[in-house]
């Protein structure tokens, strides 16, 4: 054996604590990789459970937006008129076709509930003057007041995403309940009946 | 040698220029002054907003009438002088903080904030890894140390492989001075005489349980593969790339280890295919596609084909159901319910306005000119008309588009549609 050769060039590299470190490097990284991969799963699971388009409105248990505005019939609107009353607030336009679905329960509930205490105010979202009156003479609507706003100032000072959106506002003057989309009996029943027998 | 120089001073160069450019914009983006003038001021508010109606748009870009309404009132504010967050405020006490584009920096929010650096910091430290062994996996690690060698060698002289002691005192020689000076022109030679000397030690090691293990870095999931074909292989031992039985069923345990990655892939993408097929419910046809109605059952647009259905004379009823199979995008059907609305009142503006605008969208716009031009004569101030003749005009490549949406300006300025109207004549 010729050990010459071997000059003992410097120690060997010590590899035993590399490799732990390389090791626990790994692990660490295939913590993050999984723990990300799990994460990105759960949001799909989490996410697409829900509808992100309908949001519920910020404004629930909080003091209602003032209405203000010309009417469609003409004269401007006078909060005067619905103090002390419950309130369903309802935003429409001519244009949009749930609106003219849910037309006719919306005079039925004011006619039937009109004498316990409930009023329905309307506000015309988007839409022109003249549109809106032939809604109303075609469709209906002519039995509570309706706030003409065209520009959407108001709708948008009441949170509304689009129309139809119909809101609850109680004796205090509390939003209460917000329906998106057009209203059905069963919602009247649900959530309009118990304030309103609330006095 | 010169080309690889040559090719390495321009990566460097092609480095150093995307520096700088990203420097010079993260400079400029940083630098910018605040929006000057209401006008301004209000467009940077704008764009932080998300249109309630086309929930993928800011209120800045979204061309629906909300989010005109909502540009009228920002810049309201802004000129009374209320401050940005004052007017992100109004919006938020009434839209909550899913109106803000901008998630918020806190709980969750934080996520979205922080993954962009966190991606950067560790792909330019998986970069700086990846060199790191490469320069040191380089030269250095093709060699077997000195201790692996000599066994070898002791190995080798002691199974009788008929080596003579010159040819072996010549061939650690040779390894010895490649190791002192990686750069040497020998190296493939000291590689394929350390390939030989692994060879030889792996041969003449006793079984596993007697023989701890050579001190190796424990092969990775992904670093499983072929020989190495050079010494520029690099990053990987010579023991590595013919490890020595160590466990009771190596085999299996190694295509064990190069299947765990797409194993895990696979295992990953089925997750999410399963949570795409649980969690996305089928809409029900007619639906609109934002939104589903609280409540409306069977979906509006077959409320109104029955109620049209139960009423054939009334206008208004097949006006309805055309606006509805509109909003589900069926212009074909559209069309035809605006048309029998249309035959149903002959003196009807509306059903003849929403026939042109299906017309416009459906690819037709000298017909939309030649339905509504008549009109003209018999409601010749009419807003509407107007817009919607002077866009199919636009659409048809009609000289008088321009003076027809002039017209329409004069008379409706402050209408929902003419900020639009005003953007598509300058842009002529």
């Amino acid at each position: 054996m010729t050990p010459a050769i071997f000059p003992g060039s410097g120690p060997a590299p010590g590899p035993a604590p590399r490799r732990l470190w390389q090791r626990l490097w790994r692990w660490l990284a295939l913590t993050v990789v999984a723990g990300l991969a799990a994460l990105i799963v759960v949001a799909f699971v989490g996410g697409f459970g829900r509808d992100p388009s309908v949001v519920t409105s910020a404004l629930l248990n909080r003091p209602a937006p003032p209405l203000a505005g010309r009417t469609l019939a003409g004269p401007p609107f006078s909060p005067a008129t619905v103090r002390g009353k419950v309130l369903l607030v309802n935003i429409w336009a001519s244009w949009c076709p749930a609106c003219r679905a849910e037309q006719r329960l919306l005079d039925s509930v004011q006619r039937q509930l009109g004498p316990a205490g409930l009023q329905l105010v309307g506000i015309d979202m988007s839409d022109t003057v003249a549109a809106a009156r032939a809604f109303l003479s075609q469709t209906g609507g002519q039995l509570y007041p309706q706030i003409e706003d065209p520009s959407a100032h108001l709708a948008v000072s009441w949170g509304t995403f689009g129309v139809p959106e119909t809101y609850l506002v109680d004796r205090a003057g509390i939003i209460r309940v917000k329906a998106t989309g057009a209203l059905t009996p069963g919602w009247v029943r649900q959530y309009v009946l118990p304030v309103l027998d609330r006095r | 040698m010169s080309r690889l120089a040559a090719g390495r001073a321009l990566a460097v160069l092609a480095l150093a220029g995307a520096a700088a450019l990203a420097g010079l914009g993260i400079a400029r983006a940083l630098g910018a002054p605040p929006p000057a003038g209401v006008q301004a001021r209000a467009l940077a508010i704008e764009t932080g907003l998300r249109c309630p109606v086309c929930q993928g748009l800011s209120v800045a870009s979204s061309p629906s009438t909300i989010a005109a309404g909502m540009r009228q009132i920002i810049v309201a504010q802004v000129r009374a002088g209320r401050s940005p967050a004052q007017v992100r405020g109004y919006f938020t006490a009434r839209y909550g903080p899913w109106i803000l584009l901008d998630p918020p920096r806190r709980g969750i929010g934080w996520l979205v904030w922080l993954a962009p650096p966190a991606g950067l910091a560790s792909g330019l430290g998986g970069i700086g890894w990846l060199l790191r062994r490469r320069k040191r996996g380089g030269p250095a690690g093709v060699i077997p140390p000195d201790a692996e060698a000599r066994a070898a060698v002791d190995a080798a002289c002691h199974s009788g492989h008929g080596l003579e002691d010159d040819e072996v005192a010549a061939a650690l020689a040779l390894l010895t001075a490649v190791r002192e000076d990686p750069a040497s022109s020998q190296h493939a030679e000291a590689y394929a005489i350390g390939l030989a000397a692994a060879a030889l030690a792996a041969a003449a090691r006793p079984p596993a349980a007697a023989h701890p293990a050579p001190a190796l870095p424990a092969p990775g999931p992904g670093d499983e593969g072929p020989l190495p074909a050079g010494p520029a292989a690099g990053g990987r031992t010579l023991a590595e790339a013919d490890p020595p039985p160590r466990a009771p069923g190596p085999a299996a345990r190694r295509r064990l280890r190069r299947l765990a990655l797409p194993l895990a892939a696979n295992g990953f993408a089925a997750a999410l295919a399963v949570a795409l097929i649980a969690g996305l419910h089928p809409r029900a046809p007619g639906t609109v596609p934002t939104g589903t109605f609280a409540g409306s059952g069977a979906g509006p647009l077959a409320a109104l084909r029955a109620d049209a259905a139960a009423h054939p004379r009334d206008p208004s009823a097949w006006l309805a159901l055309g606006l509805a199979s509109d909003d589900g995008g069926n212009l074909a059907q559209a069309y035809q319910d605006y048309s029998r609305a249309a035959a149903l009142d002959p003196a009807a503006l509306q059903p003849r306005l929403l026939l042109g605008s299906v017309l416009i969208r459906g690819g037709s716009p000298a017909e939309a000119v030649r339905l509504l031009t008549p009109l003209l004569a018999s409601h010749p101030g009419e807003p509407p008309l107007l817009l919607a003749l002077g866009l199919a005009q636009k659409a048809a490549g009609d000289p008088h588009a321009a003076a027809m949406l002039r017209r329409y300006l004069q008379l409706d300025p402050s209408g929902p549609q003419a900020a639009q109207v005003r953007a598509l004549l300058a842009s002529r």
